[in-house]
């Protein structure tokens, strides 16, 4: 059973009154009771229009108890809304100027009559001013007593106010309520294709119209992993209009999900740090194991993967990083690199791809933005000074890296790529522009980015940015006689590595100092590949005996394994395996083996940017290069 | 462990502190570690240890004569009493450092030794020194091996590494040999020499160019 119950505040006995509150939550109520678009059921939902406290108890109880087993339960608000020690109320007409916790309605008691009830799905839409107070909340909703128990499959809230912003108001109602019922009437198209929706995409939906309309900042959070998209119909999908949904929910495919559900307290864990303690290989570890758990049902990993890309890019959106949401994304394709030679799991990555990419394109304009106002902009905001003669280079090669990544990551002739390509090409521009003493090689983790960077800007034909960047990083290696920091340098050692790199002397940081390292090889086979033998051969000497490695996987579908079985280590001394780089070029590039198509190769590209101990070799062999020889 | 004792998955605990465990045995292995790595660097300089991230063979394109000797796997374990932990024997962690340090200094020198004596007798490089003088199993091993010179041209004589014993009957072999004996020797140590600067010289002549 789909169970709705609205609440609409206009009057209240302690606090100002509002004008359209309880228009948009009969708006609400009487578009998703249709039954082409919400088909609620009409005799078991309910409407409150300014209710007392004891009439919203009395009416959660009705609808979430005395009713059949719930399959969709919809909590609609809209009013006053208020942050109280750190806990988010709704206030009824009732509620006292003081002690809200006596007086309203509190988030944590709404979830947790919602975990007794344990619907299959929960969506919670509020529109009222404070609601941004929901994110502080949510370390208290991920208690198990409360979402994390296993009965309540799948919740999802979406608040369309911030904190110290109210809710604002038109004459055809608030903006939050305006924007849900555009999208849920078809006014507002998310697309004509998938059957039914989520909260989850409608939220983000209404929350990227509410961003650049208003001074809303909108919250979305949670997932549905279970069974369909079960919010409303998507009008606009190309069947029969008069449809009723629960027909369209039938057809959805009736796959096993036990394996996300079963790790459902994990996800929650891993889900709600997205935003600030971002760990890409921990968030990998939960989602390796759901899709593990449902490899005999690639549509149903296909489905758990687009519901986590949606609740997961919308929660990445919260971090101060603005390249949040392109990581979160990536390591969730990466987990889908194993099965992406299914037909279902490929177009989905496919999606991903682009969404990625849209991620990136967004994140590369902030920081060109940014960059054009204040050319320190690249300097860490809260620890800048000695940390950035590490940090620096290592951020330098990550936004290349990205946002050269980014081309390939749309379909061929899409017009996304065009722009991927003038964005990389002005973030080239303005590092060498302003940064160009910070192209250094201080570590291994910046060759992946930095080998994507300079592959793509060759590529790109950007000649003059590809040679200077190559040129200063070889530069940067002879000074320091290739000593670079191990890619899992612990951040404490860091410091004592600099004062090697300063003084020359390394001996107390042995074991930070990679060996062989990977940037060499990025720098001599970018060298390689912009014809630049002229300026690299005289000098090579200066590296010699120099060990460096090249590892290449015997399958990219498990290029984004935390530690890769099979492949080949290959190892190159320089005056010993080779003496110019063209004779290093010859010998590498038919080893560098590519992925077998450009999905796997766009995917092997972001898992080597997500988990910098791996590069993407195959981007700097030589375009001719034969088969590869027998090891 | 007793039929009836409690499984540890299932017993209950009474403020498990597992983060901080976690965090002590992590830096007892570090500390393992490091004494394990100082005894590696008693036989190799530290440049010359390599660390890899990910599994496979390992090839050197461009360089026959580097042989791959596969990798191989060190463990080690060690247990405490119960009781000693309950009687707060600090002594336990010399004992288990040194007990772990022991097994992977060993495993480490018959893996180092033992890569040397299958390297050496895979292309019949290998001297029997029964039933002949020291200095002359010296002499014919410092024919057969072929030494390197610097980049600035000094030689890079082998280390040698010899059992109980035997490097005080070499010393004193060597002391007592004839004056011809030693003038051969010299003579073979200078010819080895001019080698291998030939052949370095020959190695830097293949850069486009070498020094300023």
């Amino acid at each position: 059973m789909r169970i709705l119950l609205a609440i609409g505040c206009n009057k209240y006995d302690h606090e100002s009154p509002l004008e359209v509150a309880e228009s948009d939550a009969e708006r609400v109520f009487k578009a998703l009771l249709r039954p082409e678009i919400g088909d609620y059921d009409a005799a078991h939902s309910e409407l409150l229009l300014s209710p007392t406290l004891d009439e919203i108890r009395g009416a959660l109880k009705r609808v979430l108890f005395d009713a059949s087993p719930i399959d969709t339960f919809t909590f609609f608000f809209a009013g006053h809304g208020a942050v109280e020690s750190g806990s988010f109320y709704m206030l009824p007409k009732d509620s006292p100027s003081r002690g809200l916790s006596m007086g309203a309605l509190s988030l944590a008691d709404l979830f947790r009559a919602i975990g007794e009830a344990a619907p299959q799905q929960s969506n919670i839409f509020i529109d009222a001013c404070e609601a941004n107070g929901l994110i502080a909340d949510l370390g208290v909703l991920l208690k198990s007593d409360l979402i994390g128990d296993a009965d309540t499959p799948g919740v999802t809230l979406v608040a369309t106010a911030a904190q110290d912003q109210s809710a604002e108001e038109t004459d055809d109602g608030g903006l939050g309520a305006t924007a849900l019922l555009d999208v849920i009437e078809g006014r507002d198209v998310i697309n004509d294709t998938a059957p039914a929706f989520d909260l989850v995409e409608i939220g983000r939906r209404v929350s990227t119209r509410l961003r650049a309309e208003s001074n809303q900042t909108p919250v979305v959070w949670g997932f549905n992993l279970h069974g369909p998209p079960r919010f409303c119909r998507n009008i606009r999908a190309g069947d029969d209009p008069s449809r009723p949904l629960r027909d369209v929910l039938q057809v959805w495919p009736d796959e096993p999900q036990e394996g996300a559900q079963a790790r459902f307290e994990d996800l929650w864990r891993v889900y709600s740090t997205i935003s600030d303690d971002w760990r890409p290989r921990r968030f990998a570890r939960v989602v390796d194991a759901i899709l593990a758990s449902l490899a005999a049902t690639p549509g149903a990993q296909a489905a758990v993967v687009e519901r986590l890309a949606a609740a997961c890019f919308e929660r990445a959106r919260l971090s101060p990083d603005v390249f949040r949401p392109a990581q979160v994304g990536s390591a969730l394709l990466v987990c889908l690199l194993p099965y992406s030679s299914i037909d279902q799991i490929a177009r989905q990555a496919e999606a991903l791809c682009e969404q990625i990419g849209d991620a990136v394109l967004a994140a590369g304009a902030a920081l060109v933005s940014a960059l054009d106002a204040d050319r320190y902009a690249l300097l860490s905001k809260r620890h800048s000074g000695v940390a950035d003669l590490f940090l620096l280079p290592l951020r330098i090669a990550n936004v290349l890296g990205w946002t050269g990544a980014a081309t390939g990551l749309f379909p061929p002739g899409d017009p996304r790529e065009g722009e991927a390509m003038a964005l990389f090409a002005k973030l080239l521009d303005r590092v060498i522009e302003h940064y160009s003493t910070s192209v250094v090689a201080v570590g291994d983790g910046q060759a992946a980015p930095f080998a994507v960077a300079l592959a793509q800007a060759a590529h790109l034909g950007l000649t003059e940015q590809a040679d200077a960047l190559a040129g200063l990083l070889f530069v940067d290696l002879i000074k320091h006689r290739a000593h670079v920091a191990r890619d899992d340098i612990l951040p404490e050692a860091i410091f004592d590595f600099l004062q090697g790199r300063a003084s020359g002397d390394y001996t107390t940081v042995q074991e930070w100092v990679s060996r062989p390292d990977a940037m060499t090889g990025v720098v001599l086979l970018a060298g390689a590949r912009l014809g630049l033998h002229e300026v690299f051969d005289p000098d090579l000497w200066r590296l010699d005996e120099h060990i460096f490695t090249t590892y290449v996987p015997e399958d990219y579908g498990r290029f984004g394994d935390q530690l890769i079985t099979g492949g080949r280590n290959l190892n190159w001394t320089i005056g010993g395996s080779f003496f110019d780089i063209a004779e290093l070029d010859g010998l590498a590039s038919p080893r560098l083996t590519s992925p077998s198509n450009p999905l796997t190769m766009a995917a092997a590209v972001l898992a080597a940017l997500t988990y910098p101990d791996r590069v993407p070799w195959f981007l700097l062999a030589a375009p001719s290069a034969g088969p590869p020889p027998s090891p | 462990m007793a039929d009836d004792a409690i499984p540890v998955a299932n017993a209950a605990e009474f403020f498990s502190f597992d983060r901080e465990g976690l965090a002590i045995h992590t830096a007892m292995a570090r500390h393992v570690g490091r004494a394990t790595d100082a005894f590696a660097m008693r036989y190799l300089p530290p440049e010359n240890l390599q660390r890899y991230a990910h599994g496979g063979s390992w090839e050197h394109p461009g360089a026959d004569d580097v042989r791959d000797s596969g990798m191989r796997d060190h463990k080690a374990e060690s247990g405490a009493q119960f009781d000693a932990i309950v009687d707060h024997d600090l002594k336990m962690i010399a004992d288990m450092v040194a007990s772990l340090n022991g097994q992977l200094n060993q495993q480490f020198a018959q893996m180092m030794f033992g890569t040397v004596e299958e390297a050496a007798e895979s292309v019949g490089n290998v001297v029997d020194a029964a039933g002949q003088a020291p200095e002359e199993a010296y002499y014919q091993m410092l024919e057969k091996i072929e030494v390197r010179a610097n980049p600035d041209f000094s030689i890079r004589w082998p280390t040698q590494i010899a059992g109980a014993g035997a490097t005080e009957r070499l010393e004193a072999a060597m002391n007592g040999a004839s004056d011809a004996f030693k003038a051969k020797l010299e003579a073979l140590k200078e010819a080895k020499a001019a080698e291998a600067r030939e052949r370095e010289a020959a190695r830097q002549a293949r850069f486009k160019r070498y020094g300023r």
